[in-house]
């Protein structure tokens, strides 16, 4: 298969919008990359550029070492699988599927083979004859995807294919197509604003923010030790707490929060000044009072079903905290309980972390 | 709000169009009336109906010379029209580019300028450049005035139209022009066709600026049928009149067929 390498790639509409500003990606043969931003962020424009849509306005886009950056779309062998599905109205399924493959004039009996191989795998196999317009929402999708798979791509780029899609059935094409992704062993862009779906699909993700990626690594990575600020509030929930530095040894850094001092396995920090630390509201855990790193009283909690929603004002401000919810009794409103983490699990978004 | 569409009128608006209407329609139907007339003046057929005006046109070689030249006029102006208004529509629909409003501008001003100017200002143009008598000059002519038409239901198929249908033909392999042929075009086909039909009637009609710059080789039948009332007036024009009528009335049938006839006139999307 093929790798795919993006080398500061911009682009700028005029007169001076800079939808992407510089962008470094090295994709991996076979690998799954997501490209995970809120609106705006870049990451669509991105897509487009290596696609050949849209003209870079700087950099180059590399696939296997050739310089594809100003290649006509059509001569690029990527499969694309549009949010809209982009389907071909006036043609039935078959035809959509086929025509990628009537432009490569593969000759017909391989054409009727693939398509059929290319529906089975999707599994439409006797939908042929539809035409889209006959076909539910979750249909028309796998239409999409079989006419790119049909074509045998170098490169797939998924433009938030699944946000049409209910919920259930955008989990169970999660599942899908990552198992398709994985026994074709192609090599894949998803641009998605969902990060569930970037997190379950993706080898990497790459976190997007005013048209630079902020964050690049596996979703537990990107999830777990973030390096900016950005990424522990853009992925999942993060507490932020603001703690004063009072100094430090080799491996650990003293501050104070609210009237606690504590240590946190963390270097660099200076001897003084502030420092903004998070910690995610379920590697905080309750127990009595007494047994607490700090103690606090619930302000609030909602029931999720599977999980507790805990707003609790402690010394370190107001803290949300998850809670599984096990058998037995949980604390209510009103009632002070004691908080407790890791000492690993409090970080800072600019210093680096040692060891633990 | 309530919708106020064409069913639900109030009482007074309802006997105001239907005069309206009337007023219209009354003339088109007495001309109708009178082509079937037995009397070689103009007359109701109350005391004897015939189709004899209607044989009498097989015998008018001058009309037959000229609904010829008419029919072979609008074919060609719609064409060309179509030619034209189609990648001008693309460009307009699909590209931000300098002079992009003034190429609009310039193909739909034709319906600004009163047909009586633009025939005295070609009158004077052909004799100048020698083309009067052509039948292609005349053509191009009305070409020209019938492109606004083919241009704005060509637009109104292609805005709105998402460009991702395109775009993924393109990425599936398809040059710009097989993605043009077997996507756009076929999806903006209804739009195309029907401001080809548009413009042939447009051109068919066309008499004021005609009148000016055709010659007896290319007389159209609106004008011939102008320069034989001025001259006698017999039942001919009328059974003439009738058939384009009745012709016209079955190509805006065609027209709301394959456009709806609201889309065209009122330009509603």
């Amino acid at each position: 298969m093929s790798t795919l390498t993006i080398r500061n790639l911009a682009k700028t509409y005029p007169p001076n919008v800079r939808a992407v500003k510089s962008i470094d990606l090295e994709i991996e043969s076979g690998e799954f990359v997501s490209l995970l931003g809120s609106s705006g962020c870049g990451k669509t424009t991105t897509l487009q550029m290596v696609a050949g849509f849209v003209t870079p306005s700087a950099g180059q886009v590399l696939l296997d070492g050739r310089d594809i950056t100003y290649l006509e779309p059509d001569k690029r062998d990527m499969g694309v699988v549009f949010q809209s599905y982009a389907l071909f109205p006036h043609m039935t399924v078959a035809q959509n599927v086929r025509f990628g493959l009537e432009m490569r004039k593969l000759p017909e009996a391989q054409i009727r083979e693939r398509v059929a191989d290319a529906l089975m795998m999707v599994q439409l196999g006797g939908l042929d004859s539809r035409y889209p317009s006959e076909l539910s929402g979750g249909q028309r999708q796998r239409v999409a995807i079989a006419r790119v798979l049909a074509i045998r791509p170098r490169v797939l780029l998924l433009d938030e294919p699944m946000s049409n899609l209910d919920a259930k059935l955008r989990s169970e094409m999660h599942v899908e197509l990552r198992g398709l992704q994985k026994r074709l062993g192609i090599t894949t862009i998803l641009v998605t604003h969902d990060q569930v779906e970037a997190m379950t699909m993706s080898d990497r993700i790459a976190v997007m923010a005013n048209g630079t990626i902020a964050e690049l690594g596996t979703p537990q990575e990107v999830y777990d030790i973030p390096s900016t600020e950005f990424a522990f509030n853009f992925l999942g929930q993060s507490n932020t707490i603001t703690a004063k530095v009072l100094g430090h040894d080799d491996a650990h850094t003293q501050v104070s929060i609210g009237s606690s001092v504590i240590q946190i396995p963390l270097r660099d920090a200076g001897t003084s000044g502030e420092l903004r630390l998070f910690i995610r509201p379920e590697r905080l855990t309750l127990s009595s009072p007494e047994t607490g790193i700090i103690t606090g009283r619930v302000a609030t909690r909602l029931f999720l079903g599977n999980t507790w929603t805990y707003e609790i004002d402690s010394d370190f401000g107001r803290l949300r905290v998850i809670k599984v919810n096990t058998r037995g009794g949980q604390p209510g409103e009103g009632e002070l309980v004691g908080i407790n983490w890791n000492a690993a699990d409090m970080q800072s978004a600019s210093g680096e972390l040692a060891d633990v | 709000m309530k919708d106020r569409g064409l069913g639900s009128n109030g009482f007074g608006s309802l006997i105001f169009h239907t005069l309206f209407t009337l007023f219209i329609v009354a003339p088109l139907l007495v001309i109708i009336l009178v082509s079937f007339s037995d009397k070689g003046y103009i007359s109701m057929p109350f005391e004897g109906a015939s189709l004899r005006w209607y044989w009498a046109i097989l015998e008018a070689p001058e009309l037959m010379d000229a609904f010829s030249t008419s029919i072979w006029l609008g074919l060609g102006a719609a064409t060309l029209a179509s030619l034209v208004a189609v990648p001008a529509a693309i460009a307009i629909a699909r590209y931000r580019f300098a002079g992009r409003d003034g190429l609009m501008a310039l193909l739909l001003s034709p319906l600004m300028v009163p047909h009586v100017v633009l025939g005295v200002a070609f009158l004077r143009f052909f004799s100048l450049m020698g083309w009067s008598g052509s039948f292609l000059a005349l053509m191009l002519v009305h070409a020209l005035i019938v492109v606004p038409f083919a241009l704005r239901l060509t637009l109104g198929a292609i805005i709105g139209l998402s460009r991702d249908a395109e775009l993924a033909a393109r990425s599936l392999g398809a040059s710009r022009w097989t993605a043009f042929r077997r996507i756009l075009l076929p999806l903006i086909l209804p739009g195309v066709a029907g401001g080809w039909v548009l413009s042939f009637i447009q051109s068919f009609d066309e008499v004021t600026m005609t009148v000016f710059i055709a010659t007896p080789g290319t007389t159209t039948l609106p004008v011939a049928l102008y320069h034989r009332v001025a001259m006698l007036t017999d039942p001919v024009t009328a059974s003439v009149s009738a058939i384009m009528i009745i012709g016209t009335m079955g190509l805006m049938f065609i027209l709301d067929r394959i456009v709806g006839i609201d889309k065209v006139l009122i330009g509603k999307k």
